[in-house]
């Protein structure tokens, strides 16, 4: 500082005002020097690569996650985040992964939600090159393999089991399911969902599959008149408030029911005045929950003005671990080996955030249910 | 309760949207004899500039509505000014054109995109669903409305196209241009018209489809896709062709499904498109 003060006052005592601006030019950039080499320098920042589908069919889910990826990088300043887009497609999920890896020298990757397969097919690349992969998704491939990949988000079973149970709570015998066979995810969620009501006495009568298109009003058709006591969405948010709509519009007055990738502002848009009834597993975030979701909630609405969702919670989360356990090892080869032993649980967004021996989020998270009511998820007690 | 009933209601309400994509891109076709792939961006831009003013500037959807139709046929008609004319000028292949149209989409498609984002949009937030029981099947008013508007835009261009002034200019370019022009016809004042009035229709599909179920960027693709495939099918270049190729479509898709699972239903509608091109491939209605 010292030497600035006398940079300005020897450019008022100087003659030659050339030789002064080239001075204060040359001072002005060792001051700059000066203060940089005070705060955290690009080499000492942990390089964090994240893989999101920004576009595609999950482009929706991501922007509420690259929201929370920018309040978590004000917040962890030891962190920094390059993104890539995986358009929620495996080869441009993996091509996105090398650049990570090769070209900005990631230590780290994000991945998630949306997308279990281009998750799933990072993978391999992760373990090859021993770059630890956190991944937001409930995908069961990215499941137990330790060191080098982690999932951040509660596996599709504690959802399917939740909605099971709240099914059989409501006398519910039959039920149609309606999913996206090309999701890794909700093929297994179907699966262990039919074990699971199967197992209580229940029936899956109609298992139907969609493509991604303009309108579903077939489909839903053949749902609404397989005529079951209640129709199980596995979507993204979008989708499952056009399966809603189409649903309602044929005179179906039973449950629909679906999961947590359903519980958004974007959901009830699209089922408009049909997303009343609809009920859904929601992953574990609430904003009233503690002072560090009110927190969040509030520095989120206050910059997007809009509600933030459990997706960019977790990526959060994610990216807190990543910091603690950068900040425990400060091992910048294998950072890997610190994540699963690093502990938010008393300060994330989610609750019981807390990786299991394998590097999975415990199975043991709270799932609740929440049924559209005025326009609004509420909470089912 | 047969399905039966409710599968004719569904396949006329998808045989009428893709009935509005194909009038425009068959009207441009059959006068620049180019496939204009641009066209399914258009759907985009009716659907965005509807949502713009009735849903952020909350002007009456109905006014909505004729400014999205507006602005879809003036971007028409600025990209045929502004590129596909110079095109032609220059003698540009119908690749060249082609490939010009595939960027020309691409790069509005995003450009909407960084406006609106990548969010999906609906038009009907706010207005009131009504549902009609038909014959055992169900149908919206906003169904109803695509339906009959498909019908009366056909019968529209069809009478404009045989018995006005305008429409004889139109036949006599679209069966060679050259002789047009000797015979007085400004060509190209004729083409910009169509470009305007097919981009229209195409911004008018994409507010219906707004309407029906919602919008997003991306959403040009899939109906230009679809209404190619119609187009190819009831007969590129011909306006009846290319709406009895859009309910064709519709009933094979949605009856092909009801049996087995919905995943196949692109795979369907591609395989009736292949099976035209190896045996019929000038459609059912020949121009």
């Amino acid at each position: 500082m010292a030497l600035c003060v006398a940079v300005r006052h020897s450019s008022h005592t100087m003659k030659n005002p050339k030789r002064n601006i080239y001075t204060g030019i040359i001072l002005l950039l060792i001051c700059i020097g000066v203060y940089f080499s005070f705060t955290t320098s690009k080499d000492e920042q942990l390089q964090v690569g994240v893989v999101l589908p920004i576009t595609g069919k999950f482009a929706d889910i991501s922007e509420d996650v690259l929201n929370a990826i920018a309040l978590a990088k004000d917040r962890f300043v030891e962190l920094s985040v390059s993104v890539e887009d995986s358009a929620g497609e495996p080869s441009k999920a993996t091509t996105a992964l090398i650049n990570l890896i090769h070209i900005k020298k990631s230590k780290v990757i994000l991945s998630g939600p949306g997308g279990s397969t281009s998750n799933t097919a990072m993978m391999p690349i992760a373990l090859k090159e021993q770059v630890p992969l956190v991944a937001v998704s409930s995908a069961s491939a990215l499941r137990g393999k330790e060191d080098y990949v982690f999932t951040a988000y509660p596996f599709i079973q504690a959802e399917t089991d939740a909605i099971s149970a709240r099914l059989t709570s409501q006398n519910k015998k039959t039920v149609s399911i309606i999913y996206d066979a090309s999701s890794d995810t909700q093929v297994i969620g179907v699966e262990i969902f039919r074990r699971s009501f199967e197992a209580s006495g229940g029936k899956v009568i109609l298992a139907e599959t969609y493509n991604k298109d303009i309108e579903y009003r077939t489909l839903t058709s053949k749902l609404v008149r397989s005529n079951p006591d209640a129709i199980f969405v596995l979507a993204a948010d979008k989708i499952t408030g056009q399966f809603v709509k189409h649903i309602r519009e044929q005179s179906y007055t039973d449950t629909i029911i679906g999961f947590s990738t359903a519980e958004s502002d974007i959901f009830l848009t699209t089922a408009g005045m049909y997303a009343n009834d609809f009920e859904t597993s929601s992953a574990p975030f609430s904003c009233d929950r503690n002072q560090h979701t009110q927190k969040y909630c509030a520095l989120y609405r206050a910059r997007y003005s809009k509600e933030p969702t459990a997706f960019g919670a977790y990526a959060y989360d994610a990216l807190h671990l990543i910091a603690v356990a950068y900040e425990t090892c400060k091992d910048r080869v294998n950072i890997g080996l610190c994540i699963t032993s690093a502990d938010i649980s008393t300060s994330s967004l989610t609750e019981s955030f807390s990786l299991d021996k394998n590097g999975d989020l415990s199975g043991n998270v709270p799932i609740h249910m929440k049924k559209v009511v005025d326009g609004k998820f509420v909470l089912i007690r | 309760m047969s399905i039966v009933p409710q599968l004719i209601v569904n396949s006329i309400i998808a045989g009428s949207i893709y009935s509005l994509v194909v009038l425009g891109f068959n009207l441009i076709y059959g006068t620049t004899k180019f496939f204009n792939l641009a066209h399914g961006v258009l759907t985009t831009i009716g659907g965005y500039t509807a949502f713009y003013f009735s849903q952020k500037l909350e002007w009456h959807i109905g006014l909505s509505i004729v400014l999205g139709v507006i602005v879809s046929g003036f971007i028409g008609y600025l990209l045929d000014k502004g590129i596909f004319l110079q095109l032609r000028k220059r003698k540009a292949s119908s690749m060249v054109l082609l490939v010009a149209a595939l960027g020309i989409m691409t790069a509005l498609q995003a450009i909407v995109a960084i406006i609106f984002t990548s969010q999906f949009q609906t038009l009907s937030s706010g207005l009131e669903t009504k549902v009609y029981d038909v014959a055992g099947g169900v149908i919206t008013n906003i169904q109803l409305l695509i339906l009959v508007s498909a019908i009366v835009i056909m019968f529209g261009l069809a009478i404009l196209l045989k018995y006005t002034k305008f429409g004889k200019a139109v036949r006599a370019v679209s069966d060679e241009e050259t002789v047009a022009k000797i015979v007085g016809i400004n060509t190209d004042k004729i083409i910009s018209w169509i470009f305007i009035i097919g981009s229209g229709i195409a911004g008018y599909a994409g507010i219906m489809v707004g309407l029906d179920t919602g919008i997003e960027p991306t959403m040009g693709l899939a109906l230009l896709l679809k209404g190619v495939i119609a187009a190819i099918i009831g007969g590129v270049g011909s306006i009846y062709g290319g709406v009895l190729g859009a309910f064709v479509l519709a009933f094979i898709e949605n009856f092909g499904i009801w049996k087995i699972s919905g995943e196949w239903k692109d795979a369907i509608a591609f395989g009736v498109l292949l099976i035209f091109l190896l045996v019929r491939p000038q459609g059912i209605i020949k121009k």
